[in-house]
């Protein structure tokens, strides 16, 4: 086995920046499939033309914060800046996806304030929206995919 | 006799549940998936490292960003997926299990071509990739790294 290393965003602030905007478009991405929507519709939402949105997308590195603020809010959504320690201060793992953030606040209950927080209890794995529910349904989904190569895949390559 | 393949692992950080290499092929160069990751720079290197995090993390799926396929026979294909300049980008290889007695759910993906193709399968490419998969002398060099594969029937991992 190789010797553990840094993860590649330990390269540069750029490369660490990079990341953790591509998480963001990931997630908008996702939204947009659960939506049924394409970027031209985001982008008329945003009033951009389309290739400005597939710009962004294609390199999440040029995000800027009030932009990312933006996308979100045409979509609904709400972005938090998460600062955690994750015992990994030399970054050999690499920044925790977003996407993972979200769904354990989801999981706590969606605690909007401390008070919620501190009465929260975890539902792990319970369906709660249909949010949850399209998640789970990915979760299924890439098990099919990448140990039995689902049928849906086939119908996209094609 | 000299080995004909070499492989090695694409992530400077291995992951715990899956991991990426490539394959090279020594004499006719004919592997190139490695040879184009190396040359890639900036943002079209950060978006593949990206797409290499999401599949290590079991994030998705996203078939926009990689996938596999259903049919049998090119079930165990799988393709990383990207555009430059609006150009679709691909690097093609294949999933094994490279631990199979002491983490047998453990994944991984070794990468074998670079394509720039439409979005039109090539089942040439998948059929080349299947035959290497089952080559002995790939199963061999996997071993190198992980020396667990390539008990019984490597092909059926």
């Amino acid at each position: 086995m190789e010797k553990l290393k840094q993860h590649w965003t330990e390269s540069s602030t750029k490369d660490f920046v990079f990341k953790i905007a591509s998480d963001f478009v990931f997630q908008i991405e996702k939204k947009l499939e659960r939506e049924d929507m394409n970027q031209a519709q985001l982008a008329a939402l945003l009033h951009v033309t389309d290739g400005s949105v597939s710009q962004v997308f294609n390199n999440p590195g040029n995000f800027k914060l009030t932009r990312i603020v933006e996308y979100a809010r045409a979509l609904g959504m709400k972005v938090a800046i998460v600062a955690y320690e994750d015992n990994d201060p030399s970054n050999n793992k690499g920044p925790v996806n977003s996407e993972i953030f979200h769904q354990c606040w989801k999981r706590a209950g969606s605690p909007e304030d401390f008070f919620s927080l501190d009465m929260s209890t975890p539902r792990i794995g319970q369906l709660t929206t249909s949010e949850e529910a399209v998640n789970q349904d990915y979760r299924r989904e890439n098990v099919d995919l990448e140990r039995t190569a689902g049928t849906r895949h086939m119908a996209l390559v094609r | 006799m000299a080995p004909r393949f070499v492989f090695t692992l694409a992530t400077r950080h291995v992951f715990r549940r899956r991991s990426i290499g490539f394959l090279e092929e020594l004499e006719r160069g004919e592997l190139d998936a490695q040879m184009h990751f190396v040359s890639l720079r900036d943002n079209e290197l950060r978006t593949v490292q990206s797409r290499f995090d999401y599949w290590l993390q079991r994030a998705g799926p996203y078939p926009k960003y990689f996938h596999g396929w259903s049919t049998p026979d090119y079930k165990r294909c799988f393709v990383f997926k990207w555009e430059k300049k609006h150009k679709p980008q691909r690097l093609y290889g294949f999933l094994c299990h490279p631990v199979p007695e002491s983490d047998p759910s453990f994944e991984l993906c070794t990468l074998v071509y670079y394509s720039t193709k439409d979005e039109a399968t090539n089942y040439t490419l998948l059929d080349r990739i299947n035959t290497l998969r089952q080559d002995l002398c790939v199963t061999e060099a996997i071993a190198h790294v992980y020396p667990e594969y390539g008990g019984k029937a490597p092909w059926k991992n």
